[in-house]
């Protein structure tokens, strides 16, 4: 059995995408890097949408091969049905030659962290951090060992807080902020044999999923809410968020939570008829609320966050995924850099701060619900961070928010910066109807859309 | 704090100490060249091309470059400036950097 070390020149916390990009590259730069990961991996976790961008990050970590290897679901593109009409964005149609995915996060994540202990990352799982020692020259965290009760305070230089929900430092330090604007809860669960939305809008049985790609079908509840279906390799990811009204709804449509989800999936137009014979993965349904926080603070002397500890928001964009592994890029940058030079180590957790909020402000004020914003200082940092990204990445970013009926909220971040490739796309269609299946199935065509 | 100011009359003496301008921007280009577009010919990039704007330099690569330019020029840029206004051409990061070592 592997012994935790009392010393190292980083500590990183949590073993997620966030966690162990930041491990697999400074290790790669040649550091001593030290990452605790609570579970034991694979563990189960949502957010399954990737977009094809993240391969950069893939290629950076040396892990596209392990990714390729897995098989994961290539999607089309994503299918938006809000206020009425049906949107879809092809990926092919913005030139992107490697797919975006459909992945199960247990397995993606596990590749993760498996290739950063390959790249010299020690990895140390069932290990709680217990308390994080921020005291400047005597930093370091106290972790239990879950299996053996151990206790052991590790001292290191750098700590990076890529600890997702559980949020370590900013809980500890007490600066952990619910979104405003955000405040929904969320519900999921795991359907099999569900029917699926491919690219030009036809309707597919699960079996095909291989040989026509799914889109990632994102529909509108009222103004604020909105439902996911995820195609997968062996099941469907299919998830709610919901505003507070939306919840008090949901809450009185069934006796337990599985019940109430599954009826209102089943109450749903298009999601229902994709649902027609799929069935419901028993104890697959879980919730969660108020899981949206604002940043605050990101990084002070000696210490990161990055991930979901520095800042969560509605995950509509399929964001999740890139921006946990841009945050622990920037922070194996920021502290690779202060390593090599310490006395500089400030400047550098500024650098990572303002880089860091920047694109979070990006993808917070893109995700909004229409006609809300109640932090306009994010616009700023969000123009900022948008100049990073290429005139395609900006123009699919432009095109997700118009298929899931909000661009609106890029506009007061183009009028910062006109340069940006927002409003000026034609790389989405509107389809006028879902396709029905073909009549041999024997299955009615779709409904006429009915949304509230 | 600027550097002292000169009689115009004085010569210019020698800055072979120093790097100039022009080799401080060969300096950045190959960095760049070499960290981010490996492979390309180095007439692909010349003091027109958009840099962070072109999709050349993404945000970690922009970290990557300012460690280059503290560690190679004793040149600091702040956090403010880590955007497309100060750092999205060639002469523009040599020029901020020629005048952050005058500072120092």
């Amino acid at each position: 059995m592997k012994t935790i070390p009392t010393t190292a020149d980083v500590i990183v916390i949590g073993g997620g995408p966030a966690g162990s990009t930041a491990a697999n590259l400074l290790a790669n730069y040649g550091h001593d890097v030290v990452l605790l990961e609570q579970a034991r991996h694979p563990r189960p976790v949502v957010g399954e949408s990737v977009l094809p961008h993240f391969w950069k990050y893939a290629d950076a970590l040396d892990a596209t091969a392990d990714i390729e290897r897995a098989g994961f679901i290539s999607k089309a593109g994503a299918t938006g049905i809000w206020g009425g009409r049906i949107r879809q964005l092809r990926l092919a149609d913005f030139g992107y030659t490697r797919p975006a995915l459909h992945v199960e996060r247990d397995e993606f994540d596990e590749i993760l962290l498996r290739v950063a202990e390959r790249r010299g990352a020690r990895v140390f799982e069932e290990v709680g951090v217990r308390q994080v020692h921020l005291d400047e020259g005597d930093t370091g965290v106290t972790c239990t060992d879950r299996q053996s009760g151990k206790e052991v305070r590790i001292s290191a230089p750098f700590i990076i807080d890529a600890s997702g929900q559980a949020a370590v430092i900013a809980r500890q330090l007490g600066f952990r902020q619910f979104d405003k604007d955000l405040r929904f809860m969320s519900t999921w669960g795991y359907y099999e044999n569900s029917d699926y939305i491919a690219a030009g809008g036809a309707i597919e049985p699960f079996k095909r999923r291989r040989d026509i790609r799914p889109t990632t079908l994102q529909l509108g509840i009222g103004d604020w809410g909105w439902a996911w279906h995820i195609v997968q390799k062996e099941l469907t990811s299919v998830g709610l968020v919901l505003a507070p009204a939306q919840a008090a709804v949901f809450k009185a449509s069934g006796a337990t939570l599985e019940e109430r989800f599954a009826n209102t999936c089943s109450g749903m137009p298009v999601l229902s008829t994709l649902l027609q014979n799929a069935r419901l993965v028993p104890d697959s349904v879980q919730a969660i609320r108020d899981f949206a926080y604002h940043p605050t603070t990101l990084s002070g002397p000696g210490w990161y966050l990055t991930g979901d500890a520095a800042a969560f928001v509605d995950p509509i964009n399929s964001a999740g995924v890139i921006t946990a592994l841009y945050g622990g890029s920037a922070a194996a940058a920021a502290v690779n850099a202060s390593l090599r030079r310490p006395e500089r180590k400030t400047y550098y957790s500024e650098i990572f701060s303002t880089l860091l909020r920047q694109r979070l402000s990006l993808f917070r004020v893109a995700a909004l619900p229409p006609g809300r914003n109640s932090y306009p200082e994010d616009i700023e940092p969000a123009a900022k961070g948008a100049q990073f990204d290429s005139a395609r990445e900006q123009e699919l970013l432009y095109i997700q928010t118009e298929v899931m009926n909000r661009s609106e909220n890029l506009a007061p971040i183009h009028a910062r910066d006109r340069r940006l490739n927002y409003f000026a796309s034609t790389n989405y269609r509107e389809l006028t109807g879902l396709i029905p299946r073909k009549p041999e199935s024997g299955v009615s065509p779709a409904k006429p859309l009915a949304m509230t | 704090m600027a550097a002292a100011r000169r009689p115009a009359f004085t010569p210019t003496p020698s800055t072979s100490m120093e790097p100039s301008q022009d080799n401080i921007k060969a300096t950045i280009k190959d960095y760049i060249l070499r960290e981010f577009l490996p492979g390309e010919s180095p007439a692909s990039l010349d003091d027109t091309t958009p840099l962070i704007t072109g999709g050349i330099l993404d945000s970690i690569a922009t970290v990557r470059l300012i460690a280059f330019l503290e560690e190679q020029f004793g040149a600091q840029i702040e956090p403010h400036e880590m955007n497309a206004d100060y750092l999205n051409f060639l002469p523009d990061i040599a020029q901020l950097v020629g005048q952050r070592q005058t500072q120092s």
